[in-house]
Formats: C-alpha cells, sequence, structure tokens
C-alpha cells in the first residue's frame, strides 16, 4: 500500500523479492546496493544467520525522481526462504505493492520453486489480495550454472496463468539482469499508482503513455 | 489496497510535536513511523540516511512482538524497550497503525520517555487517527496530477549517472 508524504513531497512503495530458499533474493539487493549512486539510496540491512542465510528479512531502501514534482521511495524487502519462516514471510507481505519472484533455474528447483510460488499465493490470500493484478516481475536466476531449464519451460511452468508477467533471464552474482528487473519492477508499481491516482481534486485525465502501462 | 497519505499541514504538526517531546524528555531523536515502517516524521538527532533502516527494523520488530503476544494470548504488546550500553531505543504503538520510536541516552531515564510519549500520543491521538487511513484527495490541499516520466528509467547504475 502506497504512502504519501505531502510534507517531504514523497511517494512510498514496498517491493518484496520472493522465492525459494537460495535462489537469489539476497544477492540481488547486494548487488544493488553497490550500483546503485549513494544519493539514490540509503544503507542496506542483512539480518542472515551464521552460514549467510535470510533469517528475518533484507532491506534496503531506493529513491527515484521518476513521478514529476515526487520523491519515490522504494523499499525492498527480501523474504527468508526457508519453510520453517512462513510466518515472516506472510508478515512482509503485508502492504505490498509490487512482487519480484526469483527462481531458481536449476533442474533439480522446479518443485522448489513451484511450492514457493504457490506459498506466494497463500500468503497474499490471508490479506485477501490476489496475486493476479499486483504488479510482479518473474526472475530466472542462476542461468550460468550447467544444468539449467530453457527459459520457454520455465516460462510455461510459471508463467501460464490467465495474466503473463514480464519475465528476466538472470545471473544475479555477476548483476545480469538484476537492474533490468528493479527498473521494470519499479516502472509497473509506479505506473499502477499513477493510473490509480492520476486525478485528484479534479485534474483532467490524459491518455496514458504507451511505455508506462503496467503489465 | 489503495494508498494513503499525510498533507503539509498534518507533517508540520507531528514535525513540531516531536520537537517539543525530544526536548522535553530530553531524547536525542523521535521517528514518526506507520507500521510498515515508514517514516513520517523525524527530528534532528540521527543521520537521515539511517532513520529508513530504523523504522524498517522497528516495524519488523514490533510485527514479530504482535505475534508473540498472540501466542501468549496476549492482545498486543504496546511497546518496546532495548537497551544498550550508551544508546537506548524505546518503541510505542499508536493506534495500532503508527509508531513512536524514541533514540535516547543517560541525558534521560526510560521511565521520563515514556511519561512523555504517552502525554505526545495522548495529545496527538486525534490526528493520527485522522492520517490513518487518510485518502491522497483528503491529504492534498491543492489539485495534485502523478505523472510518470517515461524518458528514462528509475535507476541508474553509479557509471551511468557520471
Amino acid at each position: 500500500m502506497s504512502f504519501v508524504n505531502f510534507g517531504k513531497r514523497e511517494i512510498n512503495f514496498k517491493v518484496v523479492y520472493y522465492g525459494p530458499p537460495r535462489s537469489g533474493k539476497t544477492t540481488n539487493l547486494e548487488y544493488l546496493h553497490q550500483v546503485v549512486p549513494v544519493e539514490m539510496r540509503g544503507a542496506i540491512t542483512i539480518l542472515s544467520t551464521h552460514d549467510d542465510r535470510t533469517l528475518y528479512f533484507d532491506f534496503l531502501p531506493l529513491q527515484s525522481n521518476a513521478i514529476r514534482g515526487f520523491a519515490s521511495r522504494f523499499h525492498l524487502y527480501t523474504v527468508p526462504g526457508q519453510p520453517i519462516y512462513n510466518e515472516t514471510r506472510r508478515l512482509l507481505l503485508s502492504a505490498v505493492d509490487g512482487i519480484v519472484f526469483v527462481a531458481d533455474s536449476q533442474w533439480d528447483q522446479m518443485e522448489t520453486n513451484l511450492a514457493s510460488l504457490e506459498n506466494l499465493k497463500e500468503n497474499l490470500n490471508s490479506y485477501k489480495v490476489p496475486l493476479t493484478g499486483l504488479p510482479r516481475v518473474l526472475q530466472f536466476n542462476k542461468r550460468d550454472l550447467p544444468s539449467v531449464a530453457p527459459p520457454h519451460y520455465m516460462d510455461f511452468l510459471f508463467n501460464n496463468g490467465a495474466e503473463r508477467v514480464p519475465a528476466l533471464e538472470c545471473v544475479a552474482t555477476k548483476g545480469i539482469g538484476v537492474f533490468q528487473t528493479l527498473n521494470l519492477i519499479a516502472k509497473m508499481v509506479m505506473a499502477r499508482f499513477v493510473r490509480q491516482h492520476r486525478t485528484e481534486v479534479g485534474k483532467p485525465a490524459r491518455p496514458e503513455p504507451v511505455a508506462a502501462r503496467g503489465v | 489496497m489503495s494508498a494513503y497519505a499525510i498533507s503539509e499541514e498534518q507533517s508540520r504538526a507531528l514535525r513540531a510535536a516531536a520537537g517539543d517531546f525530544t526536548i522535553l524528555a530530553d531524547a536525542r531523536a523521535l521517528i514518526l513511523c506507520d507500521c510498515a515502517g515508514c517514516v513520517l516524521v523525524c527530528t534532528d538527532g540521527i543521520e537521515s540516511a539511517d532513520t529508513e533502516s530504523i523504522g524498517a527494523l522497528a516495524a519488523g520488530s514490533f510485527v514479530a512482538t504482535r505475534e508473540l503476544a498472540s501466542i501468549l494470548n496476549e492482545k498486543a504488546f504496546q511497546s518496546i524497550y532495548h537497551q544498550g550500553e550508551e544508546t537506548h531505543i524505546f518503541v510505542r504503538s499508536i493506534a495500532d497503525a503508527f509508531l513512536a520510536i524514541v533514540i535516547f541516552d543517560k541525558r534521560t531515564t526510560v521511565g521520563l520517555v515514556k511519561l512523555y510519549v504517552g502525554k505526545m500520543i495522548e495529545a496527538m491521538l486525534p490526528l493520527f487517527r485522522e492520517i490513518s487511513g487518510q485518502s491522497i484527495r483528503s491529504a492534498a490541499c491543492e489539485s495534485v496530477g502523478f505523472e510518470l516520466d517515461t524518458a528514462r528509467e528509475p535507476f541508474c547504475r553509479q557509471a551511468d549517472a557520471r
């Protein structure tokens, strides 16, 4: 749920990186923290176990000026992927504006990916928020590993609903596809916000530019 | 879910109340945020780069304690207190929708902080209730239009920014 602060001329959005354990969610945020200019980002917070598995969540605040007259502040979160932390995942989905689903492209992870996607739908249902209509990007990560499923197969497996969403191939450890994912989900989230709140207090509506349309 | 908003006037009122509080309680800083961790106002006394992280962590902490309360058949725990060696933090729930995060040190005591936070919340409760769930239309004091700049990407890399 977006929050507009007219006092600070800010719009706040929440994006959650979701996916099975060790799919690359934290790696996405770590890469973004390295390459986003310092004036456009805050400190990264990583809450992990001794073996680098997300324990609670990771958090990275970013700022964009893409909505004219306002600073768009993006709060990026990752969820812990391990099954025992399901309640934490559910709590982190509260008031979410957009989802990046990070799937592990390895053949032996397909079942785990599917279980995670089902888990996402269930946790969103607890807030009566359908997955359909929520700005969402699929990220097929670890494309550099030897035994990975082809993208069209993964697209068939994870993108076969009535609503098709953008899917990007990615190697998060090398930053490939990470920035594109961020920009895509950011545009989708902001486009939806602008669409929903374009005219407030009587300003006439204008036709929506093609590039701004969410998928 | 639709967006909610805080107006300029409400933001000024909160900032004034927060400023008064830090003086009365001799606290280092006060952060007011919503239960998702989005910062509404923050007094001086804390690095601006840290406020969002503090908001997110405090909100995460608070929601975890809410679940703990539920397991113990309590409706909710209203506050959390973390005591450090030099710096302490006190977090108090406001109207089940916001959090007051007080950062303080040896200049004051947790008892005084609790006392003045309670007074501040009591005085500002109608305003917090007004803000909670307030639509953008209600918060905007003039005609406002949101327009997306589609000519460039929302984010760029450090190399691209130079």
